[in-house]
């Protein structure tokens, strides 16, 4: 299977950098906006 | 704590080698997976699982679009895992665009399902990005990710202990 048999463990430097930069505004608008967003899916959820 | 363990000895592969062995990325992700399911996260270790079966589709676009309906509906069925369940998807999708190492898709998923939070990824991915900024500027084009998995980790576990 494509899943297990990769074994490789590296990554290039640009998507190292590109993830932390986008985790750290993830986190930041999480922090902003966590409540919001989970009133919203909860909200989904509860209509489907 | 005990994850620690498997992603150091995956560090030493990983640094020598640049490749971890198939039995240590998957002996961290199926304890990982039993442990979540134990804390009652199963819907995203499910998800795992079904991410790793719609790895075998072989059109591409098909795949990821089958693997996104399938993080939708995770994270709308146990609304508290949405998180989970889009850290999940992102990382298989960075791996599936080539982005990234299976070992390294393997072990993140494995790290997020033991912690059972996506909180874990903040500082594996800033070490992740200290240690892409070094090799940028050293002109290399690839880094042992693994090693950041293994000290984000370490940190996040670590921190909270010596803070107190």
């Amino acid at each position: 299977m494509r899943f297990l048999k990769d074994h490789r463990g590296i990554e290039s430097t640009e998507v190292a950098l590109i993830i932390a930069v986008v985790v750290l505004v993830a986190y930041g608008a999480y922090r902003l906006l966590g409540a919001n967003i989970a009133a919203i899916v909860t909200d989904i959820a509860g209509k489907i | 704590m005990l994850i620690c363990a498997p992603l150091l000895i995956a560090t030493y592969y990983d640094l020598h080698f640049r490749e971890v062995p198939a039995w240590l990325t998957l002996t961290a992700l199926l304890g990982s997976g039993a442990y979540a399911i134990l804390r009652g996260f199963w819907i995203p270790t499910l998800l795992t699982v079904a991410l790793c079966v719609v790895s075998e589709m072989t059109i591409p676009a098909q795949r990821r679009s089958f693997a996104a309906v399938l993080s939708a509906f995770a994270a709308i069925f146990e609304p508290a895992s949405a998180i989970l369940c889009l850290a999940l998807f992102i990382i298989w999708f960075l791996w599936d665009l080539d982005k990234m190492g299976g070992a390294d898709m393997k072990l993140m998923a494995a790290v997020i399902l033991a912690f059972g939070s996506p909180i874990v990824l903040l500082p594996i991915t800033l070490v992740g990005g200290l240690q892409g900024l070094v090799a940028y500027f050293r002109k290399q084009t690839s880094v042992p990710y693994v090693f950041s998995i293994f000290l984000g980790t370490l940190l996040y576990t670590v921190v909270p202990f010596i803070l107190k």
